[in-house]
C-alpha cells in the first residue's frame, strides 16, 4: 500500500506575504499519479518565524519535516523523491 | 454610565423629484463621555441647495447647543431668531426637531413646525405628552412643543419630515396626506417583524411614502428611526498576550462571552485551539490572494489572519476599499460582523512578533495597536458603535 503524504502550508502573515499565497495552489499542480496520495492542509502559523533562525519563510511541513523558502516547484521536487516509483 | 439598552439611530432620505440634493438634514451624534445621543432633524424651506443650506445651518446650530447642555427653549429661540424669515409665506425658513437622549434613556424633545415625533412602545403607538410654548420674535409668535419622557427597551421613535407625512396629499387613498396611515403602517411593520431594525423600518417608511407620491417624491422626505434594544455584541481577540499566564484569561473571556466571537491572528488562534482543545481547519478552497484564508474552529464564528486582515478591515471601514458582493474574503466577513453588532470588545495581545519588523520585508506591516486605534476611531465616530479595548 502506498503511504500518504501530509503537506502543511503555513498561512501566517509572514509566510503569506513572502510568497505563501502562491502555495495555496499546490493542489492544482499535483501530478495526477500522486494526487490521491497527498493531503494538503493549511495551518494558521507554524511559529517558525518567531524563532531567531536563519530560515526564511514561507514554511511548509512535509510529513513533519520543515521546508523553508518553499515554492511549489520545491515541494513537487520533494514529492517526486517520495513517490519516485510512481513518477 | 451605561444605558439600559442600545440606541440604534438610522436615517433614510429621498430627494424631491428633480432636486439635486435633499432639503432635509438629519444628524445623529453620540457623546461617548456622557453616553448621550443627540439627533437633529431639520427641514429647510423650498428645495435643492437653498433648502439644504438652511437645514444644515439649523442642524449644526441645534447640535452645538444640545451638546453644550443649553436649555431647549434657548436653543429653539436662538435658532428661530437667527434664521432668515420668509416674509411672503410668513413663516420661518426652517423647521426642526431636536432629540437628546441621556444615559438613563431620558428624552428631551423639542419640535418646531416639523411633524410630531411618533413613539411606539412594544410595537404599539403611544401618545407623547407635549407642552406648548410661544416664542416671541420680531416676526411674531412661534409655537414650539417640548416634551420629556423616559425610553424603555423595545421602544421605537420615528422622526419624519413633512415629505413623509404629506406624501400622497390629494390622492384618492390619502387625500389629506399620510398622517394617519403612517401610525398603522409602522404598527403593522413591527407586528410582522418584532425585531425590525431601525434601518429596515426607516427604509420601509420612505419606500411607502414614495409609493404614496406615485413613485416620485413631491417633497424632500426624511425618516429617522431610533430603536432601543438589547445590544448585539462582538468580541475580537487579536495578538498573543504578553505574559503566557494570560493565555487562560483570554480563553476564558472568549468562552464566556455572550455574542459573536472572532479571532484575528495565527498564533492567537493556536493559543485558543490549545486552551479549548479544539482543532483549527484552514480552508484552502477559496482565497482571493489579497489575504490569507479564514479558518474554522468550534465555538468561534470567524478565525482570520491578523495584521493584514485588520489593515483591510480598516480600509473597508474608512471607505477606501470596496466591499465585494459575493465570496467575501475574511476582512469582508469581519466587516459585516462588525456592522451587525452594537458593542465591540477588542482583546489585544501585546506580544510583538519581531519578524514583522524585518526591514527586508516586501511590504510594511503596521503595528497592531496603531491599526486598532484607527479601527476603534472609525467604529465610534463613523458607525456610532460602542467599542472597548482591553490590552493583555
Amino acid at each position: 500500500m502506498i503511504k500518504k503524504t501530509e503537506v502543511k502550508i503555513c498561512s501566517g502573515t509572514m509566510c503569506y506575504i513572502m510568497g505563501g499565497a502562491g502555495l495555496h495552489l499546490l493542489k492544482d499542480r499535483l501530478p495526477s499519479q500522486i494526487k490521491d496520495h497527498v493531503s494538503v492542509y493549511g495551518i494558521p502559523c507554524l511559529n517558525i518565524c518567531q524563532d531567531e533562525s536563519e530560515k526564511r519563510p514561507p514554511y511548509v511541513q512535509i510529513n513533519g519535516v520543515l521546508m523553508d523558502s518553499a515554492t511549489i516547484d520545491k515541494i513537487l521536487k520533494q514529492l517526486k523523491i517520495i513517490y519516485n516509483d510512481l513518477l | 454610565m451605561h444605558q439600559p439598552f442600545h440606541i440604534e439611530a438610522e436615517t433614510i432620505q429621498g430627494n424631491r423629484q428633480g432636486a439635486t440634493c435633499c432639503g432635509d438634514v438629519c444628524l445623529s451624534r453620540k457623546l461617548k463621555e456622557e453616553n448621550r445621543v443627540v439627533t437633529v432633524l431639520a427641514d429647510g424651506m423650498g428645495q435643492g441647495i437653498k433648502a439644504n443650506i438652511l437645514a444644515s445651518m439649523t442642524t449644526s446650530m441645534a447640535m452645538q447647543f444640545a451638546m453644550n447642555h443649553e436649555p431647549a427653549w434657548r436653543t429653539a429661540e436662538f435658532i428661530i431668531n437667527t434664521l432668515p424669515y420668509n416674509d411672503v409665506r410668513k413663516m420661518a425658513n426652517s423647521s426642526f426637531t431636536i432629540m437628546d437622549i441621556n444615559f438613563e434613556g431620558q428624552v428631551k424633545l423639542v419640535e418646531f413646525n416639523n411633524p410630531p415625533a411618533l413613539l411606539f412602545r412594544s410595537g404599539n403607538y403611544d401618545h407623547i405628552v407635549r407642552s406648548e410654548k410661544l416664542i416671541t420674535t420680531a416676526n411674531g409668535n412661534h409655537q414650539v412643543f417640548y416634551s420629556e419622557f423616559k425610553l424603555e427597551k423595545e421602544d421605537r421613535l420615528v422622526l419624519i419630515s413633512n415629505g413623509v407625512s404629506l406624501s400622497g396629499l390629494g390622492s384618492n387613498h390619502h387625500p389629506l396626506g399620510w398622517n394617519e396611515g403612517l401610525v398603522d403602517y409602522v404598527e403593522m411593520a413591527i407586528d410582522a417583524n418584532g425585531s425590525v431594525s431601525a434601518t429596515q423600518l426607516s427604509k420601509k417608511i420612505i419606500d411607502r411614502a414614495k409609493a404614496n407620491d406615485g413613485g416620485m417624491f413631491k417633497d424632500d422626505a426624511t425618516c429617522c428611526v431610533i430603536y432601543c434594544r438589547e445590544p448585539r455584541k462582538l468580541i475580537v481577540a487579536t495578538g498573543p498576550p504578553y505574559h503566557k499566564k494570560h493565555d487562560k484569561l483570554l480563553a476564558d473571556t472568549l468562552q464566556h462571552f455572550k455574542g459573536k466571537r472572532v479571532v484575528c491572528g495565527g498564533t492567537t488562534a493556536q493559543i485558543l485551539s490549545r486552551e479549548f482543545n479544539e482543532p483549527i481547519e484552514v480552508s484552502l478552497d477559496f482565497t482571493d490572494y489579497q489575504l490569507p484564508p479564514a479558518s474554522k474552529m468550534k465555538g468561534i464564528d470567524l478565525v482570520t489572519e491578523g495584521i493584514l486582515t485588520l489593515g483591510k478591515v480598516s480600509g473597508l471601514l474608512e471607505g477606501s476599499d470596496r466591499l465585494m458582493q459575493q465570496n467575501s474574503n475574511p476582512a469582508e466577513q469581519l466587516f459585516k460582523l462588525m456592522m451587525g453588532c452594537d458593542e465591540i470588545h477588542f482583546m489585544v495581545g501585546t506580544r510583538i512578533n519581531e519578524a514583522h519588523h524585518d526591514p527586508n520585508l516586501p511590504v510594511e506591516l503596521e503595528i497592531r495597536r496603531n491599526v486598532l486605534k484607527k479601527i476603534t476611531h472609525l467604529l465610534e465616530e463613523k458607525y456610532l458603535k460602542d467599542v472597548e479595548i482591553q490590552y493583555l
